[in-house]
């Protein structure tokens, strides 16, 4: 069914993707998502590290709002050529839509905009709550009015007793409301406009999450969201003036789905998935999957690699990569069963935190990546690691091996490391690009006919569940 | 007298996830089906796919000219809407029209994009040329420039552009040349 290509296996045994109109990036790849400017600023720090042509995720709804912050006017060009070098996946951040994170969402829904959101919150502190939920576009509705309960509490206003009795975990419910069942269409069109102005871009538009509980409605609907992604995606493919777009198919799927008594849901997802994309046009398949590290806790991770590798085989047979948002060292563990691609928060998160609570000193430095161990490390066990090793963590080209500071003596962190700021954009984030050296040596592995050379890896690894 | 076909799609039929979706059986009941895929539904308020519908409707039937009424019947799109949408087209040189007799005119597909050959691009300062092929009736190879400007608020966005068949690129060039030999003289 496929018109176009978007693997082919190169002479030196390698899988070589077509992202959007750009061919040839060698796979397993790995991609760095952009979760808000602070990322986008350590992105361009560091952008000496990325691969040419390595793809890039953003938040598409955002992404805008994100680079068109006045502290990036002065680096226009830099991302003017970070837009035309690299193709964008515009990915939604679905954990928005399934858990309680009321403020990130409503971050998001206003693409950003502190004016907007401003009056979102007097209208809620003059408690017209009817009117608030009609600022946001229709689709984010349903789902903030589903976490009204702790978004009033995080704000510390008044619960009033409409909310009261609402229930945290019932979230995704939200999908079933008509205002996110047709009202998405807008958001959808926003997502597809701002994809085509860029050079080459693929959508992965939000679906809902399918949990093994869950029925074949939620299949469908997935689809149809897919579907109507697909045709704008075509839309702007079929147009001259529009940059280069096309559209993945995506399913979130939760850990639960891995368990023995998952009701087949695997295998209705997996024909799912076989049948759209045998009848219709995509340019291949993302998989996000929910607290991922549940897999191997609960001992699921054999029924997650052969549904892996069923997934990646069913995508093959119609020239299309298979890539894991959100997955991190499980994600690249899994390149060894076929997928193309892992990523991640370049904080390493597999989702956005959630917002209003405090946040102790120690934790302002975030973690990062330590090379050869898999595993982050916090500013506290970054300080023994650069003891040990002459203030200098291993070499990736590109970027920084020791922070801008660092005073090994002083007693805080902030007198070890200076300003947490400046440590997480200048050093913590760009230490992300790690995984780009992580991948590449995986395919120098492939190239030496190393069979799972990710396992190999990881095995020697310091990483809780996968070494 | 308005046409009652103006109107029909101003009031659009809603869409739902759900029943787009719904198309495709439950795969376990029947792992062996073909099910056809989800495709095509009514009307929606999408620029984009609209004007694509229109664009769509002039490459297929427009070989030999169609009108907007044609176009209109084609669609079950609205008068108004497809004369926007033609405008921008024509503007964006995918489209052209010719009056045929005194009132009537009639749209012309310039050309297909050949995505195999992919784009070329021209980047000076602010202004970015896009170059693609497009295959148009007999057919005839084209080249279709499209001026595009950066910013960081609206990303890559189109001014106009150009089309101009391959079969005069020596003619084009070298009048461009004459014109350059000038400057410099």
């Amino acid at each position: 069914m496929q018109e176009i290509q978007f693997v082919e296996r190169n002479s030196q045994g390698l899988d070589e993707v077509r992202v959007s109109d750009v061919k040839g990036i060698e796979a397993p790849y790995y991609t760095p998502e952009v979760g808000g400017p602070e990322a986008l600023q350590a992105l361009l720090y560091a952008s000496d590290a990325l691969e040419p042509q390595n793809p890039i995720m953003v938040p598409g709804f955002r992404w805008q709002g994100i680079r068109s912050q006045p502290k990036f006017r002065e680096v226009r060009d830099q991302i003017r050529d970070l837009v035309s070098e690299h193709p964008f996946y515009y990915y939604e951040p679905v954990e928005l839509y399934r858990y309680t994170r009321p403020q990130n969402l409503v971050t998001y829904a206003f693409q950003g905009d502190r004016g907007r959101s401003g009056s979102f919150y007097d209208l809620l502190r003059d408690e017209d709550y009817q009117a608030a939920i009609q600022q946001l576009p229709t689709f984010f509705q349903p789902f903030v009015e589903a976490q009204m309960k702790a978004l009033l509490k995080s704000k510390d206003l008044k619960v009033p007793d409409q909310f009261e009795n609402q229930s945290s975990g019932k979230v995704h419910e939200a999908w079933r409301d008509k205002r996110a069942d047709s009202g998405f269409t807008g958001y959808f069109e926003r997502l597809a406009d701002d994809a085509g102005n860029a050079q080459n871009a693929t959508l992965i538009p939000p679906v809902p999450p399918v949990m093994k509980s869950t029925g074949k409605d939620v299949i469908s609907r997935t689809l149809g969201f897919n579907s109507y992604m697909r045709n704008l995606a075509a839309s702007k493919w079929n147009d001259p003036s529009s940059g280069n777009v096309t559209s993945y198919l995506h399913f979130y799927v939760d850990q639960g789905v891995f368990e023995p008594n998952n009701n087949d849901n695997d295998i209705r997802i997996k024909q799912a998935i076989k049948s759209e994309i045998q009848e219709a046009s995509y340019a291949g398949v993302a998989l996000t999957i929910s607290n991922i590290e549940k897999v191997w806790t609960k001992g699921n991770e054999r029924a997650l690699e052969r549904f892996i590798t069923d997934l990646t085989s069913i995508a093959r047979q119609e020239h299309l990569p298979v890539i894991m948002p959100r997955s991190g060292y499980f994600g690249m563990h899994l390149t060894d069963h076929g997928v193309h691609s892992f990523s991640n928060l370049m904080n390493g998160n597999l989702t956005y935190n959630r917002r209003g609570s405090g946040i102790d000193e120690r934790a302002k430095y975030g973690t990062l990546p330590i090379y050869g161990e898999a595993t982050d490390v916090n500013a506290e066990q970054l300080d023994q690691v650069l003891r040990r090793n002459s203030g200098q963590l291993h070499d990736i080209s590109g970027v920084p091996d020791s922070p801008p500071t660092y005073n090994p003596r002083a007693g805080s962190y902030n007198g070890k490391f200076g300003n947490a700021t400046e440590f997480r954009i200048r050093f913590g984030k760009p230490r992300r690009m790690a995984h780009i050296k992580e991948a590449k040596e995986l395919r120098d592995g492939l190239r030496r006919g190393t069979a799972q050379p990710a396992r190999r890896y990881l095995e020697r690894s310091q990483h809780s569940e996968l070494s | 007298m308005a046409d009652p076909s103006d109107h029909q799609a101003d009031e659009e039929p809603e869409i739902s996830a759900l029943e787009l979706g719904s198309d495709l059986e439950d795969p376990l009941d029947d792992l062996s089906s073909d099910e056809p895929s989800v495709e095509g539904f009514g009307d929606d308020q999408s620029d984009t796919l609209t004007r694509d519908k229109v664009r769509r409707a002039v490459r297929k039937y427009g070989e030999d000219g169609i009108t907007v009424s044609e176009i209109m019947e084609v669609t079950d799109l609205a008068r108004n809407t497809v004369d926007k949408h033609l405008t921008r087209l024509m503007q964006l040189r995918e489209v052209y029209r010719q009056k045929r007799d005194k009132q009537t005119y009639f749209y012309y597909p310039n050309g297909k994009p050949l995505h195999s050959f992919g784009k070329e691009r021209i980047e000076d300062g602010e202004t970015i040329l896009d170059i693609q092929l497009a295959k148009g009736k007999n057919d005839e190879m084209f080249f279709h420039l499209t001026e595009k400007r950066f910013s960081l608020m609206e990303g890559e966005t189109t001014e106009g552009a150009v089309i101009f068949p391959m079969s005069s690129l020596d003619e084009v060039f070298q009048k461009l040349q004459q014109f350059a030999d000038e400057v410099d003289k």
